[in-house]
C-alpha cells in the first residue's frame, strides 16, 4: 500500500467510525465510537504531517463504493472491524503505525465486546422516513430543515478537510491555533447536523472532495471567500430558525448561528497573519 | 429521436422533496473523476469559488461516460445527478437536446435554481468544447466557461 492509499484508508476509517457513531441509537455506544473517531482524526493529522514532511504527495479521494449503511448495529460494528482490519495489514513498521495498531487494537475490542454484551438493534438512521421524533414539524418545514442539514453536512465536513489542509501548511503557531480552533469547531457542527439527519433517516456520507476545493493557493482569496460563506451560513441558520416553530430546534440553529460569528473573528484574523 | 428520457423524472427544480430526490441528495449519481475521460470542463463563478466540473469520454458519437463533481449546494448536486443519469450512454445530439429541454424547464424555477442548473449545463458545454480542441491537438488539461451568475442568488 502506497502512503497516499493509507492515508486514503485512514480518511474513510474516520468518516466511517464517526457516522457509525451518528448512526446508532445506544448513547454509550455512540459517545464512546465518537471519542474512536477523533482519535482515527488524529492519526490522520499525525500520518498528514509526516507525509508533508516527506513531501509525499497525498489527497482527499475516496473508493467510489465507500458506504456506511448497514441494517443493523451489529451489521454496522462488524462493518467497522472489517475496515480496521484492513488498514492493519498496510501499516509499515514505524512509531507512527505501531501507535495507529496499538490504538486500533483496543477499539476492535471494544468492538467485540459490544457483540457480545449488547443486543442486536435494528438502524433506522438511513430509512429515509424523515419523521423528526422530539416534535411535530410540517412537510415544509422538514422540507427545509432536510435541505439545510444535505447542505450543512457537506459544508462542514468540506471545511474540515480544507482547514486540515491548511492546518498541516500552517507557518506560524498562530495559523495552527487558529486553523484547529475552526477545526474543532466543524467537528461538532458536523456531529450535531449528522445525528440529526440520522434522527430523520437520511444520514449519508458526505460528497467526496474535488482537489480543486482544498488545494489552495491563495489563502487570502481563500480566507475572505470562507467570510462570505460564514456570513450566508449564518443567514441560513436564521432562515431556518425563523421558519421552523419547534421551539428547541429553533433555539439550536441560533446558538450554530452565533458560533458562526466568531468563526469569521478567527478567519479576519488568519487575514491578519498572511 | 427517441423521446428525451428525463422526462420519467421529477422535475429536480420542484420545491417539494420527493423520495427520488431524497436517493439524488444521499447518493448522488456518477459523482467523482472519470478515468481517462476525453473532455473535462468547468463552469466557475469567480464570485463565489464555486464550480461544477464534468467529465465525459466518448466513443463514436456516444457519451460512453459522464461524471460530475461540484462545490456548490444541493440543487446542483441534484441538477448534476439527474442530468448524468438521463444522457449517459445516449449520443451527442441527444444529450444536446435534453440539455436543452431541461434548460427550458429550470426557467420556470426560481433564479438560484436556474443559476445552479446553468452551471451544470455550462460545465457539459465546457467539457464538449473541450474534447473538440483536443481533436483539434490542443494539449489542455481542461475548458472553463467563467459564469456571471451564481447560486446565492437572492429569491
Amino acid at each position: 500500500m502506497t502512503h497516499n492509499t493509507l492515508f486514503q484508508a485512514k480518511h474513510q476509517l474516520w468518516l466511517k467510525i464517526a457516522f457509525a457513531s451518528f448512526a446508532l441509537n445506544d448513547p454509550r455506544i455512540k459517545s464512546r465510537l465518537y471519542e474512536f473517531s477523533q482519535i482515527e482524526f488524529r492519526h490522520l493529522k499525525w500520518l498528514a504531517q509526516s507525509l508533508y514532511e516527506e513531501n509525499t504527495p497525498y489527497d482527499y479521494e475516496r473508493d467510489p463504493h465507500f458506504s456506511i449503511e448497514n441494517e443493523t448495529s451489529f451489521g454496522l460494528i462488524n462493518h467497522l472491524l472489517q475496515a480496521i482490519q484492513t488498514v492493519h495489514l498496510s501499516y509499515p513498521d514505524t512509531p507512527l503505525c505501531e501507535r495507529m495498531h496499538h490504538d486500533e487494537e483496543y477499539i476492535v475490542h471494544t468492538l467485540n465486546a459490544y457483540l457480545t454484551t449488547t443486543n442486536d438493534e435494528r438502524i433506522t438512521a438511513f430509512n429515509r422516513s424523515r419523521i423528526w421524533c422530539e416534535g411535530t414539524l410540517n412537510e415544509v418545514e422538514t422540507d427545509a430543515l432536510t435541505l439545510f442539514l444535505f447542505e450543512e453536512l457537506y459544508k462542514e465536513y468540506e471545511l474540515i478537510m480544507v482547514y486540515f489542509y491548511q492546518h498541516i501548511r500552517a507557518t506560524t503557531p498562530a495559523q495552527v491555533t487558529h486553523f484547529q480552533d475552526l477545526i474543532d469547531e466543524s467537528h461538532f457542527h458536523l456531529r450535531s447536523f449528522g445525528e440529526m439527519m440520522a434522527q430523520l433517516g437520511i444520514l449519508s456520507l458526505p460528497r467526496t472532495l474535488h482537489p480543486r476545493t482544498y488545494q489552495i493557493t491563495d489563502r487570502e482569496k481563500f480566507l475572505k471567500g470562507g467570510i462570505v460563506e460564514e456570513e450566508n451560513a449564518k443567514e441560513e441558520c436564521k432562515k431556518l430558525s425563523s421558519a421552523i416553530g419547534d421551539e428547541k430546534l429553533s433555539a439550536f440553529f441560533e446558538f450554530i448561528n452565533f458560533q458562526e460569528s466568531y468563526h469569521i473573528e478567527i478567519m479576519k484574523k488568519l487575514l491578519k497573519e498572511l | 429521436m427517441r423521446e428525451i428520457k428525463k422526462l420519467r423524472y421529477n422535475n429536480p427544480m420542484e420545491n417539494n422533496l420527493n423520495q427520488e430526490i431524497i436517493e439524488h441528495l444521499m447518493h448522488p449519481k456518477n459523482y467523482g473523476p472519470l478515468d481517462n475521460p476525453t473532455g473535462v470542463g468547468v463552469g466557475h463563478s469567480e464570485q463565489t469559488g464555486e464550480f461544477v466540473i464534468f467529465y465525459l469520454r466518448s466513443q463514436n458519437n456516444r457519451l460512453e461516460a459522464v461524471t460530475y463533481a461540484t462545490n456548490g449546494c444541493q440543487d446542483t448536486v441534484v441538477f448534476g445527478s439527474m442530468f448524468t443519469e438521463m444522457i449517459q450512454g445516449e449520443t451527442f445530439e441527444y444529450a444536446q437536446k435534453a440539455a436543452q429541454k431541461l434548460h427550458q424547464k429550470v426557467m420556470e424555477g426560481s433564479p438560484k435554481q436556474q443559476a445552479c442548473a446553468t452551471m451544470v449545463l455550462q460545465s457539459f458545454e465546457a467539457a464538449k468544447i473541450h474534447e473538440e480542441r483536443q481533436k483539434q491537438g490542443f494539449d489542455e488539461e481542461l475548458h472553463t466557461i467563467e459564469i456571471g451568475m451564481d447560486c446565492e442568488v437572492e429569491e
